[in-house]
This record gives C-alpha cells, sequence and structure tokens, in this order.
C-alpha cells in the first residue's frame, strides 16, 4: 500500500503528480481502478482503496479537499488495512505534524509532499519556475527574458505552463529574441506603465503611440486607467511628503504606505523636478476619466493623456 | 455571397495581420503538440471565429494523415465544417447558450468518440457564460478527454474567470491597423474588379476601426452604391459622415469668426440629414486631432482619425493656442451628453457658436464640497481671513448687485488659484451659492477681467479649520 498526502495551493502542479501516478494504469480499465471522492466520501473511498484492482495491478483512489483538522481517527480505522496494490491520495490545504490524525497516518506510513506557489513578491522563486519550466521545454531565452516572463506571467504555476508552451511552440527550436519573447506574452501592468513613464515625461508623441499599441492589443481601458491613476498617485504621495521635508526613505516609504523602502530611490529621482500642483491635476483628471470612459470609452481617455501630459509642468 | 463570407480566410497562411498567432499555430500543427484548450482574445472582425474553423478543419483534414497547416478544403470533412454539418465539431454561441444546463449537455458530448480525428469544441463570445456555466466547464478544460480540442473566443477576456484564462493558452488577436485592412481591401477589390481610389480605401480603412469583417461589408456597399469610380466622397457618403471640405468651412468660419456661415453649415448639415449627434460626433475627433497635432506634430501622423489629413491639420493648429482647443473639447464632450434635450437642433446651433473663440459664454462652473484628503499647498489660512484674499473678495462682493451683497459676504474666500476659488461658510450660504454658482463665477470674470476658466468649489469650515 502507499498511503499519499499531497498538500499546498497549488493544484496545477498536484494535478500534473497524479497524472504520472494514472499513466501507469492500465487505460483500458481506468473506470473501473481510478476513483476520484470529495472530502465527505472518505468511508467509501478507504472501502473502495481496500477492494483488490480488477483486470490491473494497481489502483488509484483520490480524495479532494481533506480538512485534515476535522477528521477523527475512527474515520481512517480502515487505512490500515489496504492492499499493496492501491495508491490513495489525500489532498488537502494543510496538514498540522503535530496532530493526532498526522501522527497516524504517519505511523501507516504516509508520503507527504508540499506544493506551494511561489508568493506573488517572491521575484526571484517565480523566475526560479519559469526557467524550470522553459528547460523542460527545452526553450532558449534570451538575457532578461525570465525575469520580463517572471514579472508577465505572476506566480499562477498553470498559466505559466500553458504561455511557455505556447512560447516554445512558436519559437520551434530557435533561440528568440528579447522583443520577440515581449510580443508573443504580453504584459499588461508593464506597458501601462511605460505610458505613465511618458506622460510623466511630458513626451506626448511617445504616450499616444504606446496608448495605441495598448489598444491594439486588447487591453482593457478601465485596467489602462487605473494602473495609470495608481502610478501618479504614487507618485502624488511622494512629492507630497518629499516637499513636506520627509527624505527619509524609511519613513517615505511608510508615509506613502509602500512595502519595499528601496523603491523610494527611484521614485524620488521620477518626481524630481515635477510640480505638486501639476501632480494633483493629474490625479483629479484621471480620476474623472476613470467614470468617463464608461460612456465616451477610448476617446476619454486619449483627451485626459493629451491634456495631463501637455500640461505637466516641471520646475 | 456577401464579401465576408467570400473571403474569409481559409488556410492559416491567408489570415491577415496576426503573424504570431498564425506562426505559433502552424508550428504547433507540423508538431502536433496541439493544447487541449485554446483561448482566442481580440475585437470583433479580426479573426478570432475564422481561425478557430481553420483550425478544426487543420485537425480534421481528412486528405492528409495527420494535423496539417493547410487543410485541403474539398474533403468531406473540411466541407462539412463549412457548411457547419460537421458531427464532431460543435460550435457553439455562448452568447444565448450560456447557462450550466447547456455546458453540461456539451460536456457529456465531449466525452463521446469522435468519429473524425478530433472532436472540436468552439465557444464564441465566451464571456458571456455565467459564471456557474464557466464553473461547470472548467473540470472538463483542466483534464479534457484525449481527443478533445476546445477553442473560447472571446472580446473581452477580462470577464472570463482567471481559472479558465490560466487553463487555455491565450492568443492575442491584435486590431488591424487601417494600411493592413487598406492592402487587403486592394486586392480584393482587385479580384472583384471593383473600381476604388488608394484614398478612399484608407477611408474605408480607418472606418473599419481595425476590424477586417467592416471594412469587407463598407467595400461590399460602396461597390454597389456607384457604377463608376469609388472615390473618398462616395465612401464618407456611405459611411454617414460628413466631408472633409465642409468640415474644414466650419472650422475656418469658427476661426474668423464668419457667425453666419457657422449658422448657415450647421442648418445645411441638419437639412441634409446629418443628425446632431453625427456633427459632434465628427467635430470631437477633428478637435482631438487638432491637439494631438498640436502637442506632438509630426510623429502623430499615423493616429489621425478625422477626415482631415495632417497638413491641414497642423496649418489649423498654429491658430489655435492648447487652452482654446481644450475647452472647445470639453464643450463637445458635454454637448454629447446632452443633445437628449428636446431641441437639439438649437443645441448643435449653440455648441457650434460656443466654439468660437472667446464666445464661450458661460464659464465652466463645479461646485462640490471638496473632500481634501491629499496634501495640497494652496494659499490657504489658519482659521481667519488672509488679508490679500479677504480684500480680493471684497472687490467682488462690491462689484456684485445689492441684493446679493449680504449673503456675499457671508463668504469667504480660502483660496484662489488658476482660477480655481474655494469659498467657505455655513449650510445656508452653500445652498445659495450652489444655486447662483454660474452667476459667481460670471461676477468673478467681470472683476478680475481675464478670461480663465473659474471653477467655484464649496470647502466646509471644519476642514477648513482642520487645514
Amino acid at each position: 500500500m502507499s498511503l499519499l498526502v499531497l498538500l499546498g495551493d497549488d493544484s496545477h502542479v498536484i494535478a500534473q503528480y497524479l497524472n504520472h501516478h494514472k499513466a501507469q494504469l492500465n487505460p483500458n480499465w481506468l473506470n473501473f481502478n481510478l476513483h476520484r471522492y470529495s472530502a465527505e466520501q472518505i468511508q467509501t473511498a478507504i472501502t473502495t482503496a481496500r477492494t483488490p484492482p480488477v483486470m490491473d495491478t494497481q489502483r488509484l483512489v483520490i480524495v479532494t479537499d481533506c480538512p485534515f483538522k476535522s477528521w477523527s481517527m475512527e474515520q481512517l480505522a480502515d487505512i490500515d488495512q489496504l492492499p499493496d496494490s492501491t495508491t490513495l491520495a489525500l489532498i488537502g490545504q494543510t496538514l498540522d505534524k503535530r496532530a493526532k490524525v498526522a501522527k497516524y497516518l504517519a505511523a501507516q506510513g504516509m508520503t507527504m509532499l508540499t506544493y506551494e506557489r511561489p508568493k506573488a513578491w517572491d521575484a526571484q522563486g517565480i523566475e526560479c519556475m519559469v526557467s524550470g519550466i522553459a528547460r523542460r521545454q527545452r526553450l532558449k531565452l534570451p538575457k532578461g527574458a525570465i525575469s520580463y516572463l517572471a514579472e508577465a506571467l505572476g506566480n499562477d504555476t498553470c498559466r505559466m505552463e500553458a504561455e511557455l508552451v505556447k512560447l516554445s511552440v512558436y519559437a520551434n527550436g530557435r533561440s528568440l529574441s528579447l522583443s520577440a519573447v515581449q510580443q508573443v506574452i504580453l504584459n499588461q501592468t508593464h506597458s501601462s506603465l511605460k505610458l505613465a513613464e511618458a506622460m510623466r515625461q511630458g513626451r506626448t508623441a511617445a504616450a499616444l503611440h504606446q496608448l495605441q499599441a495598448l489598444l491594439a492589443a486588447n487591453h482593457p481601458l478601465m485596467v489602462i486607467t487605473s494602473t495609470l491613476l495608481t502610478q501618479f498617485r504614487t507618485w502624488l504621495w511622494v512629492k507630497a511628503a518629499l516637499q513636506a521635508g520627509i527624505h527619509d526613505n524609511q519613513t517615505l516609504a511608510q508615509h506613502c504606505q509602500m512595502s519595499n523602502p528601496k523603491r523610494m530611490y527611484y521614485l524620488k529621482q521620477e518626481v524630481k523636478g515635477l510640480r505638486l500642483s501639476s501632480l494633483v491635476q493629474a490625479q483629479q483628471k484621471l480620476f474623472d476619466c476613470l467614470e468617463a470612459i464608461k460612456y465616451q470609452g477610448q476617446d476619454a481617455l486619449l483627451t485626459t493623456i493629451l491634456s495631463i501630459s501637455q500640461r505637466i509642468d516641471r520646475q | 455571397m456577401n464579401l465576408p463570407t467570400k473571403y474569409r480566410p481559409k488556410i492559416l497562411a491567408d489570415v491577415v495581420g496576426q503573424p504570431i498567432v498564425t506562426r505559433a499555430l502552424t508550428n504547433a500543427l507540423i508538431r502536433s503538440q496541439i493544447n487541449s484548450a485554446y483561448l482566442f482574445v481580440g475585437l470583433r472582425g479580426v479573426g478570432k471565429t475564422s481561425t478557430a474553423r481553420i483550425l478544426a478543419k487543420s485537425v480534421n483534414c481528412q486528405t492528409h494523415e495527420r494535423p496539417t497547416p493547410k487543410p485541403c478544403g474539398c474533403c468531406n470533412a473540411c466541407r462539412e465544417i463549412e457548411r457547419g454539418s460537421a458531427l464532431d465539431v460543435v460550435e457553439i454561441d455562448a452568447a444565448s447558450n450560456n447557462g450550466v444546463d447547456e455546458i453540461r449537455s456539451l460536456i457529456e458530448r465531449v466525452s463521446l468518440t469522435p468519429i473524425a480525428r478530433q472532436r472540436v469544441v468552439i465557444l464564441d463570445e465566451a464571456h458571456c457564460m455565467t459564471s456557474n456555466a464557466a464553473n461547470a466547464l472548467l473540470k472538463t478544460l483542466e483534464e479534457p478527454p484525449g481527443h478533445t480540442l476546445f477553442i473560447l473566443c472571446t472580446t473581452e477576456a477580462h470577464k472570463l474567470l482567471p481559472t479558465i484564462i490560466s487553463r487555455c493558452q491565450t492568443f492575442e488577436f491584435h486590431a488591424l491597423a487601417p494600411t493592413t485592412i487598406a492592402e487587403q481591401l486592394s486586392a480584393i477589390a482587385d479580384q472583384e474588379s471593383i473600381d476604388i481610389t488608394e484614398d478612399a480605401l484608407l477611408t474605408l480603412a480607418r472606418h473599419a476601426q481595425g476590424g477586417m469583417r467592416d471594412g469587407l461589408q463598407l467595400l461590399g456597399q460602396a461597390s454597389l452604391s456607384t457604377d463608376g469610380a469609388i472615390g473618398v466622397e462616395e465612401v464618407i457618403a456611405l459611411t454617414g459622415g460628413i466631408p472633409p471640405e465642409e468640415l474644414l468651412s466650419l472650422i475656418k468660419a469658427v476661426l474668423k469668426p464668419d457667425v453666419l456661415r457657422v449658422l448657415t453649415q450647421a442648418r445645411r448639415w441638419l437639412e441634409s440629414g446629418q443628425t446632431p449627434s453625427n456633427i459632434i460626433a465628427t467635430l470631437l475627433p477633428t478637435y482631438r486631432d487638432l491637439l494631438m497635432v498640436k502637442g506632438a506634430g509630426q510623429s502623430v501622423k499615423t493616429l489621425i482619425t478625422s477626415g482631415l489629413t495632417y497638413k491641414t491639420l497642423s496649418r489649423l493648429t498654429h491658430t489655435f493656442t492648447t487652452e482654446q482647443l481644450n475647452q472647445s473639447l470639453a464643450l463637445l464632450k458635454d454637448a454629447e451628453r446632452l443633445l437628449g434635450s428636446h431641441r437639439p437642433e438649437v443645441w448643435v446651433e449653440v455648441c457650434l457658436l460656443n466654439l468660437i473663440p472667446g464666445y464661450a459664454t458661460q464659464p465652466t462652473v463645479a461646485i462640490h464640497p471638496v473632500k481634501d484628503s491629499i496634501p495640497s499647498t494652496p494659499v490657504s489660512l489658519n482659521g481667519k481671513p488672509s488679508q490679500p484674499l479677504a480684500d480680493h473678495w471684497r472687490t467682488i462682493i462690491n462689484a456684485a448687485p445689492e441684493k446679493a451683497q449680504p449673503w456675499l459676504s457671508q463668504l469667504q474666500l480660502v483660496s484662489c488659484q488658476n482660477g480655481i476659488y474655494e469659498l467657505t461658510g455655513d449650510k445656508t450660504t452653500l445652498n445659495k451659492l450652489s444655486r447662483a454658482s454660474r452667476k459667481v463665477a460670471q461676477l468673478i470674470q467681470k472683476t478680475t477681467g481675464d478670461d480663465q476658466l473659474i471653477v467655484i468649489t464649496f470647502k466646509p469650515p471644519e476642514e477648513v479649520m482642520a487645514s
């Protein structure tokens, strides 16, 4: 018998792991030897698991969403009588090793595996994952592509896998340039921030071209506008705090509700030479625009961008 | 047969303007690395459903032993898919079959073994699925039966569940550039022997707004509307637009200013069947283009959307200031919203006359309590009125009619900067002010003597004290 306990929030990797197990079963007799139960049916699941396999040497029983905490020993009493041919996989979020259930399962010889997604802010962890999948896909990535992809795809392993497969199919064994990678896999926030950057520097033409590119690539208006609003609001807060005489990065970050004080250095550079009043006006305009795009569509955003980037005064 | 149906692409290489999508899909077909679920995202008429059908033919074409990027189009499977009668290719409009029951019966169907190589499910307008339906689909999308290919098409990917998106391989279909559309249209016009000028094609392409289907539809209409060659005028007449010459003459009249010409032009348009909203909708992009050209110059040449050429626009921009353009744009935007009034034709006249620089008699007034959560640095005072501001306010009050002077003096000027006047006072004065704000703004404009935009805001006394 083998007793598997699969923990963590990365359902995609868990599913892959189970697929690997499924592949070992006789495909013609899957209906008899592969079972999937929800946690309420644990008793039935154990009974099934105790039955020997049909026309095969193995049986796989999967129980999903297991609430280990609320299970009692009695519920799992028969688990020690499973035949060697059965694999019982219990899938859940967490299992406290000190709990009675955990100790009991450990006594039955469970194999516990944890698959956690990297946290959304853990850039290094995500990059590690991207490069791992890329290696498996035999994808030759240019310099800087890994960090770009990590930023664009986030910590959703399922999407990461799908997009990297797409990229490897697109590349077809050849090596890609960074710009090709950026074209195939779009990064919505990244490109909207580029637009904010052009607006801040008063480069109207660049801002308009960037907006056109964003719209052509199906970026929703609302997302573009709210990204702009967030960025301008950050600048406004930094500028206001600086003018109030706060220069220490740590305090500045606290005031601006920024988790990373190291970013303050760059933000300080960015707001240098900007006028507070024009930032106030920009925020007001973007806020109005958020309302206006509901009935005027992209016209409203275009005029707002025009008027902000033309009037952003520099001291 | 209408043009969009006749010239629907038959193989992947025929799909226009989507190089990334076609390359990736062609590679996938050649290497037989076909994903079990695809999501096609893009505006209407850029080739999503066409590509989905091509993909269905590509995996099932009987002439080839394995999936091919070039389906023959003449075998049984290909013809059936084109006719929409193939048993294994299900094309569902999720907009009308959006319930959980429809999706459940679909899931039951896909578990059956297909007759052809693969069963293909095309879910058009996938964002219209209810969330229950989408959730019902999730499990099948994650572990689809081996012979099934799901293709979801949508114009609004952000309305789909993130869990659906992450299970599909997403392809973004870009909006087509006007030049790309024009090129394709000109090739088709040659084949159909439609006589049309280059400029007319570009105008058509611009009007299609990135969608090839709209462009083809318009070309078809244009070919039927005249016997001879199709020029820009015919296209504009077809799309119900205003000819650029008339637009230019109106703007020139506005600039001169020639009030009579503005009025007669407005009447002529209305008499020729132009709706007020259409007039405003034509003027709006023109003014926006003017502002764009004024701000960014030559580099935005490709972004122009109105009928006027870059040359004309850049000549016009010298006569406007940025401020005037902004003001006119704001006016036109407001006009668009007010068109529902019962005499829109008068409103159009008023609106056109207000475009004349310096004629906009009514200053824009905004009145609302200011919620001041952000730090700002207006000329402010600590509870008491500071001297210069109080003086300034007194001069304004003195210029007011006698009847209004008592309640105006109950108000205090907190700050005035760039035409933004912040006033404070108790609740009764707020009510009075909100009723008479327009008059107060006019009064301020008259007293100060500059034609700056005046915005009046009211700040509750407790907030003044706090700041």
